[in-house]
């Protein structure tokens, strides 16, 4: 069933970028131009797509089943990943990635001063060796 | 002739930093030579030519490291073999995993230097008879042996062309106008490869470990300095002598890609990786050693078109070339009568593959196994910080860390789903290479493609494309009638 879904999926953006990308200009004298490979790989990979869909063959099977609070642990740190961005720019590079390794480690089931002493060295270490020692602007 | 102090000084330190980088996801031995370049201006053209060649090899190998501990692969090289050396490491540990990678890297840049030595100045007049048609089919044979190593020809094929279309965001390298960037001025400059790179494998890991709570402990591991020792010093190099067939064609090969420009040791690892699992039925352990005899080897020949020719190999031969006009050395017939540094030149790079390589990888080894030896739960938030770090750190960009965070959702989906995420990389790695080199050469052509079979050199490529779409048929076909044949026996 998730082979299917996988192959209506790809199938599906393989027909939108194939028509986005119908949009791209030719050059003179009607030869194609940026559109082509785009096209080229968007065709395929809409037939490939739908061939999965139409024969979608094994997919492995998880370790596990998906248990709620694994799903929502993952979802949060899709949020705060998501929103380090904002954190870095009013805190800094070393806040940001600290609260982000604190809160990683704490999710997975490290417990919560574990966390917080993983963090602070995470962050502090990252800083050091990005931004001191290799010199990555900030 | 011995080298100075100095010169062997710089070779230690070069490799020392070269570890650094290439062992950090995001760091790339590239950045470490272009960083390196302000000092260089400083120091004698033997000392600084010998500092880049031990940066250059060492980074390659390093690359492995962050592979081993954390599925992360720290060059796109690594990426090539990454669920291989994991796969190694997780039934004999980081140290033997480290140790087939090191001494692979070892006897490969060894090689590659030798054919660097006697044959620089043959093969960079042949390189230098390649046009973009050449190109084209070279690159179109990387992908096509990357689909064909796939397990799952359809999920592979998926796999490449979604990263093919991905590689399309941004300014068309050839034509100069903007796909797929929906009035986003920060995906004119395209979607890294080595962001998404951190992604799919990297933070994808972490979703995974999340998800699944997938707590993987090695089963061969073991922090006793003895037998960390021992595995690296004794197993790996025994490994690697009963494998010493496959060593010599591996680096052949890497020499060979590394010479094309614009090839590499990226594109070394991935051929060799391929032609490995055409061949149908390898272990993992030989997977390994062909792809790091490759790519190391291919360091050194991305040297000898910037060396006989001035045309730079890869990006790294590129800073190179711009360090030889500041020094006022010429490439060419001319350099190689500047003996003193052309012998610097190779002892650094003999020194750097036999005693650093080895000698770095072995530390490296020690702290991995330390590393694997942890609940991996302790290790996820400091992959997190890594990963967002690493993603910044290529364009000194923000927008880089949720371009990796998507690529991560989009590496566990596939993952998950069974799609190899390898392949996705090399769609990335290959696909702008050959559709710029169709464009180039069809412009060139006047749209004329019964151009893209005039020239010998591009017949013969496309014969070996074709070619080896049939051999990999005929491994598979031996290989189900050998499996049909066990099943009866049974």
């Amino acid at each position: 069933m998730a082979g299917r879904i996988w192959g209506i999926l790809l199938a599906g953006l393989g027909v939108v970028a194939y028509f986005y990308a119908g949009h791209f200009p030719t050059l003179e004298g009607g030869y194609p131009g940026p559109a082509l490979f785009p096209r080229l790989i968007a065709g395929g990979l809409a037939l490939s797509g739908a061939i999965l869909a139409w024969r979608p063959g094994t997919t492995p099977k998880a370790n596990s089943s998906f248990r709620s609070s694994q799903t929502l642990g993952a979802a949060v740190l899709i949020l705060l990943t998501a929103l380090i961005p904002f954190v870095w720019t009013w805190l800094g590079p070393g806040v940001a990635l600290g609260v982000l390794a604190a809160a990683t480690a704490w999710l997975s089931g490290v417990p919560l001063w574990h966390a917080l002493l993983l963090g602070a060295a995470t962050g502090a270490g990252l800083y050091l060796l990005f931004f001191n020692l290799l010199g990555v602007p900030i | 002739m011995i080298l100075q102090s100095d010169t062997l000084l710089a070779i230690l330190l070069g490799a020392v930093y070269g570890a650094l980088f290439g062992a950090i996801p995001g760091l790339t031995a590239t950045l470490a030579i272009a960083l390196f370049v302000p000092i260089a201006f400083f120091l004698e053209p033997a000392v600084a030519l010998s500092a880049i060649a031990a940066m250059a090899s060492v980074a390659i190998f390093a690359g492995d490291v962050a592979s081993v501990v954390a599925r992360m692969p720290g060059t796109p090289a690594s990426a090539a073999y990454v669920e291989e050396i994991r796969e190694v490491s997780r039934s004999r540990g980081a140290a033997f995993a480290l140790g087939l990678s090191a001494w692979g890297s070892a006897i490969g840049g060894a090689i590659g230097v030798i054919l660097l030595l006697w044959g620089a100045q043959a093969l960079a007049a042949l390189a230098s008879r390649f046009s973009s048609f050449e190109f084209f089919w070279i690159a179109l044979l990387g992908l096509v042996a990357g689909l064909l190593a796939s397990a799952h020809f359809l999920k592979g094929l998926v796999a490449l062309l979604l990263g093919m279309l991905l590689a399309t965001v941004g300014i068309d390298s050839t034509l100069g106008f903007p796909r797929f960037t929906f009035g986003n001025p920060n995906l004119l400059g395209g979607l890294n490869y080595i962001v998404v790179m951190i992604g799919v494998f990297g933070f994808a890991e972490i979703l995974h470990h999340l998800f699944l709570s997938a707590q993987t402990r090695a089963r061969g591991e073991t922090s006793e300095p003895r037998a960390i020792w021992k595995s690296f010093f004794i197993d790996s190099p025994l490994t690697l002598w009963k494998e010493r067939n496959l060593a010599l064609p591996s680096a052949l090969i890497g020499t060979f890609v590394g010479f094309l420009p614009g090839a590499g040791a990226d594109l070394a690892a991935w051929v060799s990786t391929s032609l490995q699992k055409i061949r149908g039925a390898v272990s993992p352990t030989k997977v390994v050693l062909a792809a790091s005899c490759s790519n190391n080897s291919a360091v050194a020949g991305a040297w000898i078109p910037a060396l006989a020719l001035g045309i730079p190999g890869d990006t790294i031969t590129a800073i190179l070339l711009g360090l030889f006009l500041v020094k006022g050395i010429t490439p060419g017939p001319l350099f190689f009568q500047d003996r003193e540094v052309v012998q610097n030149l190779f002892l650094a790079f003999f020194l750097s593959c036999l005693v650093f390589v080895p000698l770095v990888g072995f530390v490296l080894a020690a702290l991995a196994s330390g590393l694997a030896h942890l609940p991996t739960r302790y290790l996820l938030g400091s992959i997190a910080g890594l990963c967002v770090a690493g993603a910044y750190a290529i364009n000194n960009s923000l927008f880089d860390v949720w371009i990796m965070l998507g690529s991560g959702v989009l590496g566990f989906l596939l993952r998950i789903a069974g799609f190899p995420l390898a392949q996705l990389v090399l769609g990335m790695v290959l696909g702008p290479i050959v559709e710029q080199n169709f464009m180039v050469s069809a412009i060139k052509s006047h749209w004329d493609l019964g151009a893209f079979l005039q020239r010998p050199l591009a017949i013969a490529f496309m014969c070996l494309t074709i070619g080896l779409v049939f051999v990999s048929l005929w491994f598979r076909h031996r290989q189900a009638f050998r499996e049909v044949n066990n099943g009866h026996s049974d």
